[in-house]
C-alpha cells in the first residue's frame, strides 16, 4: 500500500495531478446541478409572481 | 453517468495498479490517464463548440446555441487539467513545470480561446446575438486546432509525439493502452452528461417565456 502511494518516488506529482483532476471534475459536476436548482426555483417564483398580479 | 463512473473507476484501477510501471518514467507516467484524455476532450470540446457554431452563423439553430455556449464551461475545465496536470508532470521529468514550447503554447492559447468565448458569451444581454459573437470566436480560433494536434510534428518540441498515433499498432503496452481507452470513454460520457444537465437549465432559462416552461413550472409548483 506503502508502495502505492510511494509511486516509485513520484507520489507527489502523482497524486497531486489526481487532486487537482478530481476537483475539476466533481465541481464540473456539482455546479450544473445547483445551477438547475437555482433556475427552476426562480423562475418559478417568477410564475408564481405574475399570477398574483 | 453511471457507466461513466464505471468506466473511471476500472480505468483508473488498470491505469494506478495493473498496469506495468514505465522503464523510462517510472511511476510518473500514471499521470497520462488523466493528461490525454483531457488534452483529447479539450480539442473535442472545442470542435464540438465550433461545428454547433456554424450551424448558429448558417441555420441560426436555437439548440446549436445552446450546445455551444454550455459546452464551454466543459472545454475550459479539460484544457485547464491538460495544462495542470501536464505541468505536474514536466516537473520531474523536463524538469521544470512550463516552457514555450509549441504544444504547450498552443495549448494555453485554446484555453484562451475558451475563456474568451464564456466572456463574450455574458458580456450580451441578448442571449441571440452573444451565440452569434461566440460562434464568430469560435469559428476564428478553430485554426489553433490543428496547430495543437500537430504542434508536436512541425516543430521540434519538448512534448513528445503522440503516443496512440498508428492505428493497428500502437507503440504502448496493451496493459498501459486499455485503461487509457477506459479513461476516455469515461470522460467521454462524463463530458455527454455533464453537458445535458447544463443544456437543460440553458434550454429553461432560453424559454423561460414559452407556454410549455410555464406548464412545467406551474405544475411542479402545485404538487410540491
Amino acid at each position: 500500500m506503502s508502495d502505492f502511494l510511494n509511486m516509485g518516488g513520484y507520489g507527489p506529482y502523482v497524486w497531486s495531478a489526481y487532486g487537482v483532476w478530481l476537483l475539476v471534475m466533481v465541481i464540473n459536476y456539482v455546479q450544473p446541478r445547483w445551477r438547475e436548482k437555482k433556475v427552476f426555483s426562480e423562475l418559478a417564483r417568477r410564475y408564481k409572481l405574475k399570477q398574483q398580479s | 453517468m453511471w457507466f461513466a463512473l464505471l468506466c473511471f473507476v476500472t480505468g483508473l484501477y488498470g491505469g494506478l495498479v495493473m498496469a506495468p510501471a514505465d522503464y523510462q518514467q517510472g511511476d510518473s507516467f500514471r499521470i497520462i490517464y488523466i493528461h490525454v484524455p483531457s488534452a483529447w476532450m479539450s480539442l473535442f470540446v472545442y470542435m464540438v463548440i465550433a461545428v454547433n457554431s456554424a450551424i448558429v452563423l448558417i441555420w441560426r439553430v436555437k439548440i446549436s446555441e445552446v450546445i455551444a455556449r454550455s459546452s464551454a464551461a466543459l472545454g475550459a475545465s479539460f484544457t485547464f487539467l491538460a495544462l495542470a496536470t501536464g505541468s505536474i508532470w514536466g516537473k520531474p521529468m523536463w524538469g521544470t513545470w512550463w516552457v514555450w514550447d509549441a504544444r504547450l503554447t498552443s495549448e494555453l492559447i485554446l484555453l484562451f480561446l475558451y475563456l474568451g468565448y464564456i466572456a463574450l458569451q455574458s458580456a450580451f444581454e441578448d442571449r441571440r446575438v452573444a451565440a452569434r459573437a461566440g460562434a464568430i470566436l469560435a469559428l476564428v480560433g478553430v485554426v489553433n486546432i490543428p496547430i495543437i494536434k500537430y504542434s508536436v510534428e512541425w516543430w521540434s518540441t519538448l512534448h513528445q509525439p503522440a503516443t496512440i498515433s498508428k492505428i493497428g499498432t500502437p507503440s504502448i503496452h496493451i496493459d498501459m493502452l486499455i485503461p487509457l481507452l477506459l479513461m476516455t470513454i469515461a470522460f467521454m460520457c462524463y463530458f455527454f452528461s455533464v453537458l445535458l444537465v447544463r443544456c437543460r437549465s440553458e434550454i429553461l432559462e432560453y424559454e423561460s417565456n414559452t407556454a410549455w416552461v410555464k406548464d412545467l413550472l406551474t405544475n411542479k409548483g402545485s404538487a410540491a
